[in-house]
């Protein structure tokens, strides 16, 4: 049985043909993702924009996977100290006064102190590479939530990837199907702007206008295919085609 | 019917002598799905689109039986989608067939109406 390699991380197609259409280059979207997995944000009930999308995404990967909930391998010599830690973070989560920033800097005390007592069989590297080329960092808080739910951070990485398909959500909401998407939202927002400085856009071709023209149409122009397969596969023809179109030169 | 002409637009048919009533009903002459789906990228398809975006924005405007709506637009298509394959592409064929699809989507949308106020009496 071929052994899996955690430290790197596989890219759907899917992914990388959103990644081709909202024009964002893959590194910086997996790195402003781990960015904002936070413990802060897994313990409030206060929405953050980015911070609640990221984290929610792996809740919504640990509710889905972990069918019984086992004790976490990397804290079972300290878990009296994890659960005093984990304690004061909530508890900081409660406090009415404070802006949210002064609230998550100050858990990250908190989080360190995690960090340090905490075995890593998960996360034995902060750093993982999509290519030779393309290292991805993580943060304390994302180590801390790989040990706490026993998962690789590989385990997370794809899963988010794996639920940003353009295809799959527009032929969902045109036929109503809504689901809960917080790795799209969370997508959805990098690619308007969020986690980074802003910077002048480029200017788009000819090929690309068109497509983006052409983009709105098709997703108004299925509605009148009533199956969900048949209509996902039209849209992800059409932007596959794109993906290969603007992936030649 | 009463429709209010705002400003916007009246001033632009001033501008460009367009009567607005001739306007208007250009538009809704281009509104039609067999029309429209029997060739979907002819120049006279935005009508359609305007109408296709309403619907998918307008929820408190408009309701519809989702299992007529899924049960005849999948008839529709099928319909239509059965004039593309022979070798000649027969476009005013289809959108015949298309009407008459749409018709029957009307009577049976209708009916259901019927059903249900008489059920509540």
């Amino acid at each position: 049985m071929k052994r899996i390699n955690y430290n790197i991380i596989d890219i759907p197609l899917e992914f990388k043909v959103a990644c081709t259409v909202y024009r964002q280059n893959i590194q910086e979207v997996l790195q402003i993702f781990v960015d904002h997995v936070s413990m802060y944000d897994s313990l409030t009930g206060e929405y953050s924009k980015g911070f609640s999308e990221a984290t929610m995404s792996i809740s919504s990967y640990t509710r889905a996977k972990v069918k019984k909930t086992k004790r976490s391998k990397a804290f079972l010599q300290c878990r009296d100290l994890a659960v005093s830690c984990i304690n004061s973070i909530f508890h900081e989560t409660r406090k009415p006064k404070g802006t949210t920033e002064a609230k998550r800097k100050k858990c990250r005390y908190f989080v360190n102190a995690l960090y340090q007592i905490m075995e890593r069989p998960h996360t034995p590297s902060i750093i993982l590479y999509l290519d030779e080329n393309s290292p991805i960092t993580l943060t304390k808080d994302f180590c801390v939530i790989c040990e706490l739910q026993n998962c690789y951070p590989k385990e997370f990485l794809e899963y988010f990837m794996g639920r940003v398909s353009i295809a799959d959500v527009q032929a969902r909401s045109g036929l109503k199907f809504k689901e809960q998407n917080f790795p799209f939202d969370f997508f959805l927002e990098v690619a308007r702007g969020f986690g980074r400085p802003a910077t002048e856009g480029s200017d788009l071709t000819d090929m690309q206008i068109e497509f983006y023209q052409r983009m709105e149409e098709l997703s108004l122009e299925v509605y009148n295919v009533r199956d969900l397969q048949e209509r996902t596969a039209i849209l992800r023809d059409f932007y596959l085609t794109y993906h290969q179109n603007m992936n030649q030169s | 019917m009463t429709i209010t002409l705002p400003e916007d637009f009246t001033t632009l048919c001033s501008i460009y002598q367009i009567k607005p009533d001739v306007f208007i009903q250009s538009f809704v002459d281009q509104v039609s799905f067999p029309h429209f789906y029997s060739r979907p990228h002819a120049p006279d398809r935005w009508a359609t689109f305007f109408f296709l975006n309403f619907i998918d924005v307008e929820d408190a405007k408009c309701e519809v039986n989702d299992d007529l709506e899924d049960e005849y637009l999948t008839k529709f298509t099928d319909e239509i989608r059965q004039h593309f394959y022979p070798n000649q592409y027969d476009e005013a064929k289809a959108e015949e067939v298309g009407r008459v699809v749409m018709r029957q989507w009307m009577k049976a949308a209708m009916a259901d109406r019927a059903k249900y106020i008489t059920e509540n009496l």
